[in-house]
């Protein structure tokens, strides 16, 4: 085919589409890159790069390295921190041995209370996902640093297929939303993590495997988490949604938390 | 911002072969500001891939963290964004042929003309809207190294060597896929659709 000697005709429509067309917006991969990238390198024998050899550094180089490090521990480690409200996220190479879920772990959990219970001692407001019904299980646990933490959970229907290992289709944690660290979720590096909006708000995605450590008045429960997980805040309250659901199903039904 | 604070670079960010050296040798920081300030075109080179904004957080992520492990073989003194762009595809590439086809390209047409220049009358406006439009939307039909070569040079800007770079083609070929694609292009446009960006092109 003979190539055109000129600009072609159309180039002035394609400029004029290319400043009129929206993509959507970016997503910060930034934090989760880096912290797959750190758990890597926690895996390495001696936590050696993983490039052959040390390149001999220039002094100036090694100036810069050196003001950084001081500069950015502070600032820079708060924006790579992974955490909503008091659930932090970790990643780590790979996970120990299988966990109890949380169904199994049963009443470490806490007791069972009645809706109206968890709610006036939660200490926080209890939100509810709408066209759940009445969760089928409420606990009341006690969490680290005298805080309460809430467990609903609901059978699963046509529309919430069971979570793997468990009999329930929803589990939903509820917990204050303080920034002491009362849970964290401890991702293999394998695993998917993507910050995601909830109506608004930053949240997290954790799909893949990975482990729910809950800090408790008697030291770390860990928990084998087999669904999938949504972290997201509505006001003062964290919450931790456990579904089978994929991604775009999950966050619909954390939208109509209210 | 990641800045350097010896008196040679004091105040200003580090370029992205210093961010790349230290990357290099170990520091995840500086290689994340590397993925900071090349997100954006990586993400829309892949959502010009996949079609799909999802599928293109996954491969750009994924990309970012397999670039890193490459950085040994990066050649010193090349630009970063054709690399890094080149990975993004393959990585965007690979997650296309494994997911279920996609028609269209996740793309819209914004409703208000973009700042700058002077305001088409309304009539002009819808005109303009429309033609974007139909254009778009036979972009979206076209053969897939067709359609990412003409993304590519419009939608990304990128220079014919740095669309050669992110194929793995040499720059002629660029050329001449370009032409193709053009061809293909106007072939599947409605009928009346070229007068329009004649007039078009000679308002300007």
């Amino acid at each position: 085919m003979a190539e055109p000697s000129g600009p072609d005709p159309l180039e002035p429509s394609l400029r004029a589409l290319a400043a009129a067309l929206e993509f959507p917006p970016a997503p910060k991969v930034a934090s989760a890159v880096t912290a797959r990238l750190r758990a890597d390198r926690r895996a390495r024998p001696g936590g050696r790069p993983p490039f052959p050899g040390l390149v001999a550094w220039p002094r100036r180089r090694l100036l810069v390295l050196a003001a950084l490090g001081a500069l950015l521990v502070g600032s820079a480690a708060a924006a790579a921190r992974l955490a909503v409200g008091a659930i932090v996220i970790r990643v780590v190479p790979e996970l120990p041995t299988p966990r109890p879920t949380i169904s199994e772990a049963g009443p470490v959990l806490g007791p069972l209370v009645s809706l109206g219970e968890a709610g006036r001692e939660a200490g926080f407001p209890l939100h509810l996902p709408a066209g759940l019904g009445h969760p089928a299980e409420v606990h009341l646990a006690r969490s680290a640093f005298g805080y309460r933490l809430v467990i609903l959970v609901w059978r699963p229907d046509a529309r919430h297929p069971p979570i793997p290992g468990t009999p329930w289709g929803t589990i939903l944690i509820e917990l204050p939303g303080t920034d002491s660290p009362l849970a964290i979720k401890e991702v293999a590096a394998s695993a998917t993590i993507r910050t995601v909006r909830v109506a608004g708000a930053r949240g997290y995605w954790l799909s893949g495997p990975h482990e729910l450590i809950l800090r408790m008045p008697g030291g770390e429960r860990r928990l084998g988490v087999t669904g999938n997980v949504l972290l997201w805040k509505v006001g003062p309250t964290t919450l931790r949604l456990e579904t089978a659901l994929e991604r775009r199903d999950a966050i619909a039904l954390a939208r109509t938390v209210g | 911002m990641y800045r350097g604070t010896d008196e040679d670079v004091e105040g200003r960010p580090l370029e992205d072969a210093e961010l790349i050296e230290l990357a290099r040798n170990g520091d995840v920081r500086a290689y994340g500001e590397l993925v900071e300030r090349y997100r954006e075109p990586a993400f829309r080179l892949a959502v010009l891939v996949t079609k799909s904004a999802a599928e293109a957080e996954d491969a750009v992520q994924e990309a970012f963290v397999k670039a890193y492990y490459a950085l040994g073989r990066f050649r010193d003194r090349a630009p970063f964004r054709p690399w890094i762009l080149r990975i993004v595809s393959n990585e965007a590439r690979n997650r296309r042929r494994s997911a279920r086809r996609r028609e269209g390209l996740a793309l819209r047409v914004a409703e208000d003309r973009p700042s700058g220049g002077a305001a088409p009358s309304p009539e002009a406006a819808v005109l303009e809207r429309e033609t974007s439009r139909a254009l778009l939307e036979a972009i979206g039909r076209l053969p897939e190294r067709e359609r990412l070569v003409i993304g590519y040079r419009y939608f990304l800007d990128l220079s014919e060597a740095e669309i050669a770079a992110v194929l793995g083609v040499r720059p002629g070929t660029v050329k001449s896929r370009c032409a193709r694609a053009l061809a293909h292009l106007r072939a599947r446009l409605p009928a009346g659709l070229a007068s329009v960006e004649v007039v078009e092109a000679t308002d300007g």
